[in-house]
């Protein structure tokens, strides 16, 4: 047979540009080449040969070999989605085989705009994630929960994992590199991260210089933003206009200090927030790199209230010995800056009270330029602006991580990794109250504080992939993880500072050191994890998952170190069957359940299950009365019976897809239920010496349901409509507190900070009611006389509140949480994007419009507009926690809404792509509430109450480029 | 070449104890590891004070001995010290058993009786035979007097309580003993310790005279704690309290309560204090915080400005005559002043501070008819422990338990119960003369009632008194105390997180 020499190009389809590292092969033997950078191709075949085409993402082509020269050949892409492969734990898999409730959001359908944590790029996408923020302070995180509150101490965070390294702080990556978030929400899949999934898992893949299939791309990406940012809710108070017109109204003599002070005004500012990140990426299949930095300050609306970040990443990618070992490194390093103001309550320093309860007819400055105060004017009464200006609260922080992998592969279907990581987190606190503060009542205070932790990864695992007869899929994995966690931190204090100057740089400068002032600690944890889990499908049409994992963690006590977590799923791809094939209008129908066993470690401190003792104090010696000694404690009884929190889950759920896949999503119906709640829980007193202890009782459940649906709704040569909706729905059970050993203590949460209201309780955390249940006297109506009635027990009203019934009225806890995207291309260049998330059925506590309500706030301080009308009405507005002031919170929100552009022709400038886009952000909240803002944040046992320390929201406006090299 | 690989890695894993979740503790003791030193050792028991310091604030006892009595009370002004009605509710006997003050108390007794016990166990090993030497049973004796003054504590408070005196060995929901059998229990551990304690300097510590001073309340008590008087039995103990027991009563009124009251002859036990607390986070003595006014601390150069809460009842007020000069060393009356003798103008009103002795109505509001003034001005305040020039949050004035004036008008009353004149006489005289009071119309036991009332204001003592007396339940003459309380209340409810512990509390005492 004559040989003849087989030459041509290879390109895409549809964009006509040329594929490089396409595997051209004669059929059956191993005689082939790879395509070159410009698609090129040289073979030297036999004519008659079969000359296969191959390459990810696009349909295999087979073409016979007749002598061609110069041949072109085009390549299709394959019917299924570029990104079909998603990272699960400890391996990839298709999207079209998970069994699990598991959803995948691209960095294309992420929230565009502002994005002060990269968590918000994720917001209302993903159906059953919860996430909110509760105020707009840049220096807040954002509270994410999947599926309802998981448990009491152990809280609802769900479990990051970068990179393969779990437990990372997913703030330190910028959402510009984050190329997809993967969400396991459901036991069985969360199961392979046993030990810490119990509040599920979002796996953040970063961009690489190649793709997760394999592929590569070369890149450089610069992204940079500048947005505008004004308060986009103020509180409802009144100006020195009306208290003096009150004043006038209603006779009544007050010594008008004669300002007129805005003291909102002065305190808010208009922010500026600024992102810059330019990303460098490339190589080929063999290896490849990407290396990006990112810039961003966030100036907050509240002046004094501040983030710089700066983000550096990098990432390698080697193929070696034949590629049959890779070796693929992480780095990312994140320095941080904090400017911080406090505004949790109405103490002298939480600068929001300081203003909304200022007289307006006060001035901010003397005469003399001096800070007007009047301390003795009014219980803790300071000048917020002065607070702003002369107290310093910083922090700076630095967060390095740095993993790498190496994997062998023994076979095409055996593969061996080792993983290793290893994390330093480092924060740097300054205080300084400077002496001339009237805040201070210590003659001023200066602090440093370091909080450091060091956490260490290692895991070795197993990868088997093989299909028997072309229809037995088997996957395997099996491995062993151990990783460790050691925090440790310095403070030291001193009060009366005698240099203003000199502030908390030098503590030498503070003349009052005693015992306490300094103090240090440390502590480390441990979790050790042996893993396997085998999925297997028949030919893509029957899938069964199982996964096992035993884990270690040494919180517990020594019996109770070790808890074993099973999970196992099964689901039919039912549009695959024979009887379904030629319905030509569905195109994916998949039923899926799963159970799963998963436990919880996370959200209390170590060493509870031992005894232990600790300096608590000095004193003088009990022998003369002079020398000093120390004082031991112990401050909780030890519980050696400590063990795993675990979480039982059922989860049944359908993917489906029709008319061509235009219309595609899923439906999940959940039952979950946690046990063996850790918390403090109370101990008979006596014999207990401190009544509290660490221990496992309890029972809380979740139950549940998740939707989502996309609809490509315009699929046209102009114009291109996608939309996609998620919708929750999670009904939270607090079952029991008590198991007859221990009694959960504290019932009544969530006080009120407020004067004279010291000791005022608002909710009830019970057996049988939900988390953030309110339990308030229900007020009936107002006397003749302006009095407010609240119901008795016995059926009548009174209006002496200490004699109400209280009652549940409501919860914190939202009953329905929905997201609408919707993103257009018109003309090719044009795009246009806007999301919505709606959080409905739950009631918030509004504290500030109860304190300032009371017309005996007139005049002198002030007040809203009800306590004047309040005042001429005659109506007893005493601040009294009731139901009165239980507002709807439900809302629904423009989240953001981009216009982009993709400038045309740029490839002459050497540019790839050139888009200028311009986003809103917050533009629209409609609800109910009267206060500024009605989202929360769902951590921990208490939420709800607006108590002064809702920071405004932001309405952004900004203008942004991303360019492409 | 496989099967090696792996099984070498098994190995090594196994080898490197990849296994091991052993706890290291770096910035705690191991229980097992304490103490390490003499002096550790020496200073076991200091945590069994602990429990005391916090007694004046959050711990509630001070809040249940006197707002609860025709002393003091904490009036709601407009909504400042509304609370939730948490102050009014002591003084009309409405509390419950969720009652701040009332769950505050249990818990603070029994951990000081916890620390005790684990102390006398541990350290002592609980060794009171006769082969354990003096120095040992010295030291215990200590222990065991400290466990007598929470169990009386309790008795007093709650009545019928768990007996508990062991640590390691305690049942882990114990039944409650009678509160006479308490009663017997604790007087006879008082009796064999008394023995065994010496006098010290350092007051803050258990000292014979402090668990004389125990043993004689118990006794003056024993009619309310277990049905029998045997109050005479206190005779003899406060005697050899007063002639042998090292202390002498103080030239001034004052004296007892100044700043740097550790060294005043007169005191027998107190709560130590420094004034650090505010800064370091620790349970304060703020008792002047609660009282004295919004600007009050310009009148004595404080550093912060204080809360403007609790008066004394205006009838009880009245009771000091104008030669008396504890009127002027414990109270604040008046038109105020600034340090510098200025007129102290309150801002809010524009008119002087003038803590006038009338309080309206327990809540003083202008929405029922007072003027700003009176809601912020009326009742009279207490500067019984003295304030100093840079006074802040906390004092570090030490809080009196007993002193030696407390022996001397106990002895006057058991006497006057015995109609012996002539021993009142001797041993009223002192206080009154003290006082700058001439002699009294009649040497009996309601003169004595009267010097005890005024004499120990604001010390912790009016409502044993009040009980004692069978005043507890009478109205009292204020505008708010017009009905009766039954003698329920009397005794305090077991905290309802207690008894939702441990529901043997509800059932009837054994033993």
């Amino acid at each position: 047979m004559a040989q003849t020499v087989f030459t041509g190009k290879v390109s895409d389809g549809s964009s006509g540009e040329a594929l490089p590292g396409v595997t051209v092969i004669v059929k059956g033997t191993t005689n082939g080449t790879i395509s070159g950078i410009d698609g090129k191709f040289t073979l030297s075949v036999n004519k008659g040969d079969i000359i296969q085409f191959s390459f990810i993402g696009y349909k295999k082509q087979e073409i016979v070999a007749q002598g061609q020269i110069n041949l072109s050949v085009s390549l299709m892409t394959d019917n299924v989605e570029i990104g079909e492969v998603v990272a699960i734990g400890y391996g990839v898999q298709k999207k079209s085989d998970k069994t699990g409730a598991v959803m995948n959001v691209a960095s294309s359908d992420f929230n565009k705009g502002v994005l002060t944590d990269p968590i918000q790029a994720l917001q209302g996408k993903a159906s059953g994630v919860q996430i909110t923020k509760k105020g707009g302070n840049p220096n807040d995180g954002f509270s994410v929960q999947i599926r309802g509150a998981g448990g009491l101490a152990t809280g609802s965070t769900p479990l990051y994992v970068i990179d393969g390294v779990p437990g990372v702080d997913p703030t330190t990556i910028p959402p510009e590199d984050i190329e997809s978030f993967n969400v396991l929400k459901d036991a069985s899949s969360t199961a392979i991260y046993g030990s810490r999934g119990a509040n599920g898992v979002i796996i953040i893949t970063t961009k690489k210089g190649r793709s997760i299939n394999g592929s590569t791309k070369s890149t450089i990406d610069v992204s940079s933003y500048v947005s505008i940012d004004q308060v986009a809710k103020r509180l409802d108070l009144l100006s020195a206009t009306d208290i003096r017109s009150f004043i006038q109204r209603n006779n009544i003599t007050h010594n008008d200090a004669g300002a007129s002070t805005d003291w909102q005004d002065e305190i808010y500012r208009t922010g500026i927030t600024q992102n810059y990140n330019v990303a460098v990426g490339g190589g080929n299949e063999k290896s490849n790199y990407r290396i990006s930095g990112t810039w961003s300050d966030f100036k907050g609306v509240v002046k004094g209230t501040d983030k710089q970040r700066f983000t550096t990443t990098a990432n390698v990618f080697q193929k070696l010995l034949n590629d049959k070992l890779t070796v693929d490194g992480n780095m990312a390093a994140t320095f941080e800056e904090n400017i911080y103001q406090d505004f949790g309550g109405n103490g002298p320093k939480d600068i929001l009270y300081q203003a909304f309860q200022r007289s307006p007819l006060q001035p901010v400055f003397n005469e003399n330029g001096t800070y007007y105060e009047n301390t003795a004017y009014g219980f803790q009464y300071f000048n917020p602006v002065a607070i702003i200006n002369n107290l310093q609260n910083k922090r700076s922080a630095k967060r390095i991580r740095t993993n790498g992998s190496i994997q062998y592969e023994f076979l095409p279907e055996l593969k061996a990794k080792v993983n290793g990581a290893i994390t330093r987190d480092d924060a740097e606190s300054f205080f300084f109250e400077p002496s001339s503060s009237p805040t201070s009542s210590t003659n001023g205070r200066g602090s440093r504080s370091y909080v450091n932790t060091t956490t260490k990864l290692l895991e070795a695992f197993v990868n088997y992939d093989k299909v028997f007869s072309e229809v037995h899929n088997l996957s395997l994995v099996g491995g062993y993880s151990w990783q460790g966690q050691t925090n440790d931190g310095f403070n030291a204090f001193g009060t009366n500072a005698q240099s203003g100057y000199v502030q908390s740089n030098n503590l030498g400068a503070l003349a009052d050191v005693s015992y306490g002032s300094i103090g240090s600690y440390k502590n480390d944890w441990t979790l050790i994890s042996f893993f396997g889990r085998a999925a297997y499908n028949y030919n893509q049409k029957y899938f069964a998952t199982v996964t096992v994992r035993r884990d270690g963690s040494s919180k517990f006590g020594t019996n109770n170190k070790w808890g074993t977590f099973p999970s196992g799923s099964l689901a039919w791809a039912a549009k695959n069957e024979s009887f379904l094939q030629d319905v030509s209008w569905l195109n994916q129908l998949k039923l899926r359940v799963g159970y799963g066993l998963t436990g919880n470690t996370e959200g209390f401190s170590p060493y509870w299950s031992v005894p232990v003792i600790y300096p608590s104090g000095m004193q003088p010696s009990m022998d003369d009365g002079v020398s000093h000694t120390v004082v031991y404690q112990t401050s909780r009884d030890a519980n050696p019976n400590l063990k795993w929190e675990t979480m039982q889950e059922v989860n049944i759920g359908i993917d489906w897809a029709l008319l061509k896949s235009r219309i595609q999503g899923s439906v999940e119906l959940y039952s979950r239920r946690t046990v063996d709640l850790i918390y403090n829980y109370s101990l008979p007193q006596p014999p207990s010496k401190t009544g509290n202890v660490m221990a496992n009782a309890g029972i809380m459940t979740n139950k549940g349901i998740e939707a989502n649906i996309s609809y490509l709704a315009l699929d046209m040569k102009n114009i291109n409509y996608k939309t996609s909706l998620t919708f929750s729905h999670n009904i939270n059970n607090v079952e029991k507190l008590s198991d007859g050993i221990y009694a959960w203590k504290d019932k009544q949460r969530s006080y009120i900070s407020a004067r004279g209201m010291v000791g005022q309780w608002t909710q009830y955390l019970d057996e049988g009611m939900s988390m953030g249940s309110w339990y308030l006297p229900h007020f009936v109506s107002f006397s003749a006389d302006g009095a407010f009635l609240y119901s008795t027990a016995a059926g009548g009203v009174t209006r002496d509140i200490t004699k109400a019934e209280r009652r549940n009225s409501g919860s914190a806890t939202p009953k329905i949480n929905l997201g609408w995207s919707n993103s257009f291309t018109l003309y090719k260049d044009f795009d246009l994007s806007f999301s919505m998330r709606a959080v409905l059925g739950y009631k918030v506590y509004n504290v500030s419009a109860m304190y300032f309500s009371d017309p005996k706030l007139l005049p002198n301080f002030n007040a809203n507009q009800q306590a004047i009308a309040w005042y001429e009405n005659k109506i007893d507005g005493t601040p009294a926690a009731s139901d009165y002031w239980l507002e709807d919170g439900s809302f629904i929100k423009l989240d953001n809404i981009t216009l982009g552009y993709n400038v045309p022709n740029t490839k002459k400038l050497g540019i790839n792509k050139l888009r200028v886009y311009f986003t809103g952000n917050n533009l629209l909240t409609i609800t109910k509430y009267k206060g500024i803002d009605p989202e929360l944040s769902y951590s921990g046992i208490e939420f709800g109450l607006d108590n002064f320390n809702v920071y405004p929201k932001t309405r952004s406006f900004t203008l942004g480029a991303q360019l492409n090299f | 070449m496989k099967k090696s690989i792996f099984r070498l890695f098994a190995f090594a894993l196994i080898l490197s104890g990849c296994t091991n979740l052993e706890e290291t503790l770096y910035d705690g003791i191991p229980e097992n590891n304490f103490p390490e030193n003499s002096s550790q050792t020496a200073n076991i028991g200091v945590g069994a004070y602990d429990p005391l310091k916090e007694l004046m604030d959050y711990g509630g006892w001070w809040f249940c001995q006197e707002l609860t009595t025709d002393e003091m009370v904490g009036p709601t002004r407009n909504t400042d010290w509304d609370d939730n009605g948490k102050w009014r509710t002591l003084q009309l006997h409405s509390w419950t058993n969720e009652t701040e003050s009332v769950v505050g108390m249990w818990e603070r007794y029994y951990r000081g009786i916890s620390e005790c016990n684990k102390t006398i166990e541990v350290q002592f090993n609980n060794d009171t035979t006769a082969t354990a030497t003096d120095e040992a049973k010295k030291a215990i004796a200590k222990f065991i007097t400290l466990r007598s003054f929470y169990y009386w504590l309790l008795i007093d408070n709650y009545g019928d309580v768990p007996y508990v005196t062991s640590f390691m060995n305690a049942d882990p929901k114990p039944f409650k003993s009678k509160r006479a059998i308490v009663f017997n229990k604790i007087v006879k551990d008082l009796e064999w310790s008394i023995p065994r304690l010496s006098k010290t300097s350092v007051h803050y510590t258990v000292s014979k005279g402090m668990a004389q001073m125990t043993l004689a309340r118990l006794y003056l008590n024993s009619k309310i704690y277990t049905g029998v008087d045997n109050s005479g039995k206190a005779i003899p103990i406060l005697q050899n309290l007063i002639t042998s027991g090292g202390y002498t009563l103080a030239a001034n009124v004052k004296d007892p309560f100044l700043t740097n009251n550790d060294g005043c002859p007169e005191n027998i036990f107190t709560a130590y204090y420094d004034g650090t607390e505010n800064a370091n986070g620790k349970p304060e003595f703020n008792l002047h915080m609660r009282t004295l006014g919004y600007q009050s601390n310009q009148t004595f150069k404080m550093t912060v400005g204080p809360w403007n809460g609790f008066a004394t009842l205006e009838k009880h007020f009245l009771g000091y005559s104008s030669t008396d000069k504890r009127k002027d060393a414990y109270f604040l009356y008046g038109p105020q002043k600034t340090f510098d003798g200025a007129p102290l103008l309150d801002v809010e009103t524009n008119t002087v501070w003038n803590f006038s002795p009338t309080i309206p109505s327990l809540i003083i509001s202008e929405s029922t008819g007072s003027t700003k003034a009176q809601v912020r001005h009326s009742g009279v305040r207490i500067q019984k422990y003295e304030i100093a020039v840079g006074t802040g949050q906390s004092m570090a004035n030490d809080f009196v338990f007993f002193r030696l004036t407390d022996a001397y008008l106990m002895l006057a009353e058991i006497y006057a119960n015995q109609n012996n004149t002539g021993k009142v006489k001797e041993y009223l005289d002192p206080i009154r003369t003290r006082a700058g009071l001439g002699a009294p119309a009649l040497y009996d036991l309601d003169a004595v009632k009267t010097e005890r009332k005024l004499e120990m204001f604001y010390e912790g003592t009016r409502r044993q008194d009040m009980i004692r007396w069978g005043l507890y339940n009478n109205p009292w003459d204020c505008a708010w105390k017009s009905q009766i309380s039954t003698t329920d209340s009397n005794l305090f409810p077991i905290p309802k997180k207690q008894t939702d512990a441990n529901s043997n509390l509800t059932e009837p005492a054994i033993n």
